[in-house]
């Protein structure tokens, strides 16, 4: 190194560089995160470069982020007053209507170019507040904590505003109190808004924010895109795709108008992660819905416990024993179907269920006579 | 919400018919814990398992907890109704009885009910809509019927 020569760029902290636009061509040095920052000119801030350690897959803490997976359907309907599951992942809480809502692939060109699927959620009279959110499992959000500490985090969204107005989306993000239990959770980023997005328009909207300690994601994070009652009409909707939530170190908190390209995970990838939280023997259709293709269980005709069988969820392991709802051939919940079809009494059937898998048993009683085996379906969800 | 036990560990869930797993993991234990012995309980059994001294034992006994809103306790269905061959049945009624059934269903003129009937080694539920449709054309009761195929289905041939 005796030959070597020192060379210096312009530098400064993250803050520093963050309130500086370096000039077309120049590279800057933030000193807070040791990270090279390119400018064109114009851009507020430049463009920061990924350091060896930025480099890997993964980074996007949602699942499903751009709505490939829907084991529960592609359409359905959140009932006023409820929150419930529409696409994998995705929970919607609808207050004053009903919010309904479906899976679309689009080729959208207005304002930007996507070409994904969206989860689209309906205006309706008197739907007062809308909201879309997804709770993160302790283990992988904490997976955005950092080892230097508290860093600031950036979410984010892309929508299409079809609903006939102006919208101004809020985020606001909070932690479970307790691991993995969202009964009650404390506010990370209390309800703040959004960019505004003109009606017609593709957009992202994005917020970079600063957990206040660097602990809080441990017991997992519940993030949600609140439209509030700005779907509160007879027709429009909006659509909404590419979510992504990932440590962004160094970048300034407050709304980001330059956020990450999302990463998007192919669905052989994803679906296995969403099934960590929900298995549907319906590959798609709507639990409940009748006439399904069902699965055929034999041999549970004698009246014990001990006489039934076993479906593994393998090579899949959920996240903790799930909530088992066995359906008829016909759909009824509950019950189980002779092998022509017709329902056996309520309760018929029940489960004793584990992360690895469900044991199907007789609990009629008695025996359940007239049928070789058994037609049924089955959800099983280990969900937040 | 209510919630009725079963014969297992798991909670049915009476507004779907969900069964529930005692795992501590699972949201909708974590509901029912709450909603059967309180917050408080529900919450020291988590701090159990998963606080910072934790046990790590994700179904703990709930025995010996006061409930708050008790569950149903569980009640086995009603058993489906017995059933048995043809040719069983055949073998418990008397020879008018038969005689009478056979031309019951002869009246009814249904080529699928007589087909049915043809053949000794099918099998019939005492709930049948046909088979009490023919009890009560040859003046058997519901009880009678019921009686008669339990009866039956205990026939073997030596």
């Amino acid at each position: 190194m005796a030959t070597a020569t020192q060379v210096q760029r312009r530098r400064g902290t993250a803050a520093q560089v963050a309130a500086f636009t370096p000039a077309l061509g120049e590279d800057v040095v933030d000193t807070s995160n040791n990270r090279l920052v390119v400018g064109d000119g114009s851009t507020l801030g430049g463009w920061p470069h990924a350091k060896i350690g930025d480099i890997n897959g993964f980074v996007n803490k949602f699942r499903n982020g751009k709505m490939d997976v829907y084991q529960r359907g592609s359409s359905g309907t959140v009932s006023a007053g409820t929150t419930a599951y529409t696409a994998d992942g995705w929970q919607i809480s609808a207050t004053g209507a009903n919010a309904a809502w479906g899976v679309f692939y689009e080729a959208f060109a207005s304002g930007l170019f996507s070409l994904a699927n969206f989860l689209r959620i309906s205006c309706a009279s008197g739907l007062t507040a809308c909201t879309l959110q997804q709770r993160i499992e302790s283990f992988v959000a904490s997976e955005l904590i950092s080892t230097a500490g508290a860093q600031p985090i950036t979410v984010q969204w892309t929508i299409l505003n079809a609903s006939g107005g102006s919208i101004t989306p809020q985020v606001r993000v909070s932690y479970a109190t307790a691991q993995d239990n969202f009964a009650a959770v404390t506010d990370e980023l209390a309800a703040t808004n959004l960019q505004t997005i003109a009606n017609g328009i593709l957009a992202t909207v994005a917020y970079t924010f600063q957990p206040s300690n660097y602990a809080n994601p441990q017991n997992g994070y519940q993030v949600q895109l609140q439209f509030g009652g700005q779907l509160n009409a007879a027709s429009g909707s909006v659509y909404v795709s590419l979510a992504d939530i990932r440590l962004t170190p160094g970048v300034a908190t407050g709304i980001n108008n330059n956020p990450p390209p999302p990463e998007q995970r192919p669905t052989g990838i994803e679906l296995p992660f969403c099934q960590r939280y929900f298995v549907s023997s319906y590959s798609g259709v709507a639990p409940g819905t009748a006439n399904s293709a069902s699965r055929d269980l034999p041999n549970i005709g004698s009246a014990t416990v001990a006489s039934g069988a076993t479906f593994w969820f393998e090579p899949l392991t959920m996240r903790a024993s799930p909530t088992v709802v066995v359906y008829s051939y016909t759909g009824a919940a509950g019950k189980v179907s002779s092998n022509s079809g017709s329902d056996f009494a309520a309760n018929s059937a029940a489960s004793v269920a584990a992360s690895t898998g469900v044991f199907f048993y007789n609990n009629s009683g008695g025996t359940l006579s007239g049928a070789s085996s058994f037609l049924f379906n089955y959800t099983a969800s280990a969900e937040l | 919400m209510t919630y009725t036990l079963t014969v297992r560990s798991t909670v049915l869930r009476d507004s779907d018919g969900a069964h529930i797993p005692a795992d501590l993991r699972n949201a909708d234990y974590q509901a029912y814990l709450v909603w059967a012995y309180g917050r408080a309980e529900a919450d020291a059994l988590h701090d159990k398992c998963f606080g910072a001294k934790g046990d790590g034992n994700v179904s703990p006994s709930v025995a010996g907890l006061s409930y708050v809103n008790a569950p149903a306790p569980y009640v086995a269905p009603p058993p489906p109704a017995p059933s048995c061959a043809l040719w069983q049945l055949q073998a418990v009624m008397t020879p008018s009885q038969w005689t009478a059934a056979q031309a019951a269903v002869a009246a009814l003129n249904n080529p699928a009910v007589s087909a049915f009937f043809a053949h000794g080694t099918n099998v019939i539920p005492a709930d049948s809509k046909t088979l009490l449709a023919l009890g009560e054309a040859i003046g058997l009761t519901a009880d009678q019927i019921a009686a008669l195929v339990t009866e039956a289905a205990a026939v073997a041939i030596p």
